[in-house]
């Protein structure tokens, strides 16, 4: 994940839309990400990275450069996703998975695969490994966003690799026996 | 050295941690089995996650510089201009949260003309329609100034708080302020949540049909449980946030021109009074309000980037038409251009609200009733339908929202919605005697669906509902309803995995003379002269059910929603289904007035007569009434 040019930042910062823009430009696609494997819902994903960058606009006088701009984004989806996470369950309904789009690709069902493993890591093993393998955040930065120590970023990393490796070794002898 | 630790240190290393393989944990590595496999396995893993074909990334930019528009637009509101003292307009400024609230006293006094732009009538409600998926949550207060409500109350002040959060919560407290201590002012509460509304407030007084009538009568107190999603019956006051069914009823509108309000980009347009009763209605559900001739002019301006009312009045129009009601109705003082209301946005957020405030009011002391919707899934619907639920695979950015059905019918209801926006698809079976058809009333357009889709019925928004489409096919008829536009309906139609048939006869088709009328029906309708302004009838249907025939006449006024008659052979008025309802007296004769949709029943000659015209208030209706035909 590139960090954006800091005079982008301090334009948007005091009150450049089109500055703000540009940060939405470039940084929209990670975040959504970051929000669909957060929700497991693409639709959902839609509307907490809508409401990140929202809530991004409305904090970002206060944002003074102590942490990476992106760790800082990355914090505000997490706490979207949580909210609307939290939302969603108390209405009680659309609680399914959307299916991935795009799911024509040819190695969709390993993507699958391995969004399922993923998603069935516990939230304090799937969020470091996430920020860290897929967005390949330092510990620093993940930390920030994660508000927990470097250290343990980095041994939950470690776990959810565990745990992982040992999952997708048993969806690969699976797929060995059906071929 | 152990395993464990070495492996957390190749995890480390991966992860770009600087020294965490030491000299010893790389020795052990390079000859440990386990360790070994451990960092291919993690490595495979690294490049399955991050080469694995990315997820198609939706572009959401423009979704988020209008969300962001919008913000900006209540960050920058100016610091408050108090116009006067008693106005209490409130600046909230969070410590450490810069612009999350501020109020901002927008006074029709501190308009600044801009010259050389004209702005396009016919792109507003466009631009309308198109900003209502993007409000996911909104918070205003307004302030409401009303003109001439009684020579003892010449003006009169309310506060009026709206909050909504998608697709059906909505609030609005209504505080009237008052200094007179003896006074009863106005205090109402409206609430709706999804499937129950509730409203609390002092009752309508219909003074001017029956006088003297004491000003602190009685209270609503009403609970309704059970709706279908976005049913017309429920007062929601969707229009202050984007006027969409105001436009919609106006049907055209006339541009004001761009102006600057407190350095907000405005766009200004003017409708009648009638067609944007939706303006007024939302915060006069409870309690005793001035009436509106119709053809009143409104002035509505909007946020140019959000299109959000910045504010609104009312003033007099000229002409003979509106010096008789006004003469009718006790407003003879009043001259053309006087001002009637004025409403001027106080504080404006797009924060989502907190959830407890849209908690409909409990059973206790409030009358109950039951509209007899259940909530379905729409994968159980089959069974009640008796085959698969048609739904179109176009929804046009909207997402699945409520669906069920009603307790013993075997119409099922599936509704969708993103923000302020939704659709609504009404389904029954082909021909299914048990349920209403879904021949739609009022000016129908019968239209070709793409792609050899067959054909559909379109009615335009209008008469309290939105833009509906009629769907007749082999196995079911479809009724669907929805705020999107006529385009982006017609797209959701087209997307039906089912094929238009054409009706035998189109709905809405049917105008008939009187005489023809009665020779179908078996009695004599009574209908209005031509000259009761009303409008010219646009469409008369005569249907038959369990062998009672009625009469169903739709009239087009000049301006505002159309109006509804209804008659059949009766010698009564059928049960009350409402609280709210409350029994006139039409010049001697008996009637009950429903204010939620503006209707009058009545029996006259054995004739049950149901005259309904939304928006407009008890005295203009019942002045309909008394110009019709069999009147005595």
């Amino acid at each position: 994940m590139q960090e954006p040019d800091p005079r982008i930042v301090e334009r948007a910062r005091s009150g450049d839309p089109a500055a703000f823009e540009e940060l939405v430009r470039a940084h929209q696609g990670d975040a959504w990400r970051f929000a669909r494997s957060l929700t497991r819902d693409e639709h959902l994903a839609d509307d907490v990275t809508q409401d990140a960058f929202v809530r991004a606009f409305r904090f970002l006088p206060s944002f003074r450069g102590e942490s990476r701009f992106t760790s800082w984004l990355f914090a505000i989806v997490r706490n979207c996703a949580n909210d609307a996470l939290r939302s969603r369950s108390r209405s009680q309904s659309h609680s399914e998975e959307s299916e991935p789009r795009g799911s024509s690709a040819p190695d969709h069902e390993l993507r699958v695969a391995i969004d399922q493993a993923i998603g069935a890591l516990a939230p304090e093993l799937r969020e470091p490994f996430l920020l860290v393998e897929v967005f390949g955040m330092p510990y620093a930065d993940a930390s920030v966003v994660l508000r927990v120590k470097t250290g343990t970023v980095k041994s939950r990393v470690h776990r959810a690799r565990q745990q992982l490796m040992a999952e997708l070794s048993d969806h690969d002898e699976e797929a060995r026996d059906e071929m | 050295m152990r395993c464990s630790r070495v492996q957390a240190d190749i995890s480390a290393s991966m992860d770009g941690a600087r020294g965490a393989l030491s000299g010893a944990a790389l020795e052990h590595a390079s000859t440990c089995a386990r360790c070994i496999a451990f960092a291919n396995g993690a490595r495979a893993l690294r490049t399955a996650v991050r080469v694995q074909a990315a997820p198609d990334v939706p572009d959401l930019v423009a979704g988020i510089m209008a969300r962001v528009g919008r913000e900006e637009a209540v960050v920058a509101l100016p610091p408050v201009r108090r116009r006067r003292t008693s106005i209490d307009v409130r600046t909230v400024v969070a410590a450490g949260v810069v612009g999350l609230l501020v109020g901002a006293g927008l006074v029709w006094g501190g308009l600044v003309p801009r010259t050389g732009e004209t702005a396009s009538a016919e792109s507003v409600p466009r631009h309308i329609q198109a900003a209502a998926a993007g409000v996911a949550s909104y918070q205003a207060s307004y302030r409401v100034e009303e003109r001439d409500f009684s020579a003892a109350s010449p003006v009169r002040s309310f506060k009026v708080h709206v909050a909504f959060s998608s697709a059906e919560q909505f609030r609005v407290d209504v505080s009237e302020d008052s200094a007179d201590p003896v006074a009863d002012p106005i205090a109402s509460t409206l609430i709706v949540d999804g499937s129950k509304w509730s409203l609390a407030g002092p009752r309508a007084c219909i003074a001017a049909v029956t006088s003297p009538c004491p000003e602190s009568a009685s209270r609503i107190a009403r609970v309704v449980t059970d709706r279908p999603p976005f049913d017309g019956d429920t007062p929601m006051p969707t229009d202050i946030i984007l006027p969409l069914s105001a436009m919609s009823a106006a049907g055209t509108v006339t541009a004001l021109g761009p102006r600057t309000i407190d350095g907000h980009e405005a766009v200004g347009v003017s409708l009648p009074a009638g067609a944007a009763a939706p303006l007024f209605a939302f915060f006069q559900q409870a309690g005793s309000w001035r009436s509106l001739y119709p053809g009143d002019e409104v002035q509505l301006w909007l946020d140019a980037r959000t299109w959000f009312p910045l504010g609104y009045s009312v003033t007099a129009t000229a002409g003979s038409q509106r010096a008789a009601w006004a003469a009718r109705n006790g407003y003879d003082g009043e001259r053309a251009g006087d001002l009637l209301y004025e409403v001027t946005l106080a504080s404006l957020q797009t924060f989502a609200p907190p959830q407890g405030i849209f908690t409909a009011a409990g059973n206790g002391s409030f009358d109950t009733s039951s509209q007899g919707f259940r909530d379905i899934p729409v994968a159980d619907l089959a069974a009640r339908l008796g085959t698969a639920v048609v739904q179109p695979s176009d929804l046009e950015g909207l997402r699945p929202y409520r669906s069920g059905a009603f307790e013993g019918s075997n119409e099922v209801v599936v509704s969708y919605a993103r923000g302020l926006s939704w659709l609504k698809i009404r389904e029954a079976p082909s021909g299914n005697p048990g349920v209403e058809p879904f021949g739609l009333a009022g000016p129908v357009q019968p239209i070709a669906l793409p792609g050899g889709g067959g054909t559909a019925y379109f009615a335009p928004a209008g008469g309290g509902f939105a833009s509906r489409i009629s769907v007749h096919s082999t196995n079911v008829d479809l009724l669907l309803e929805s705020t999107l536009s006529r385009d982006q309906l017609m797209k959701v139609v087209a997307s039906l995995p089912i094929r238009g048939l054409q009706a035998s006869a189109a709905p809405g088709a049917g105008q008939v003379s009187a005489a023809q009328l009665a020779a179908r029906a078996g009695f004599t309708p009574i209908l209005p002269p031509a000259s009761w302004g009303g409008g010219p009838a646009v469409s008369s249907q005569v249907q038959t059910f369990d062998r009672q025939s009625s009469v169903h006449v739709i009239f087009a006024p000049t301006s505002g929603a159309s109006i509804e008659l209804y008659e059949s052979r009766g010698l009564t008025v059928p049960p009350a289904t409402g609280a709210d309802q409350v029994v006139v007296s039409l010049d001697g004769m008996l009637a009950r007035w429903t204010p939620d949709t503006s209707t009058l029943e009545w029996v006259d000659a054995g004739i049950y007569i149901s005259l309904s015209a939304p928006g407009r208030s008890i005295n203009e209706v019942a002045a309909m009434a008394m110009q019709m035909g069999g009147y005595r």
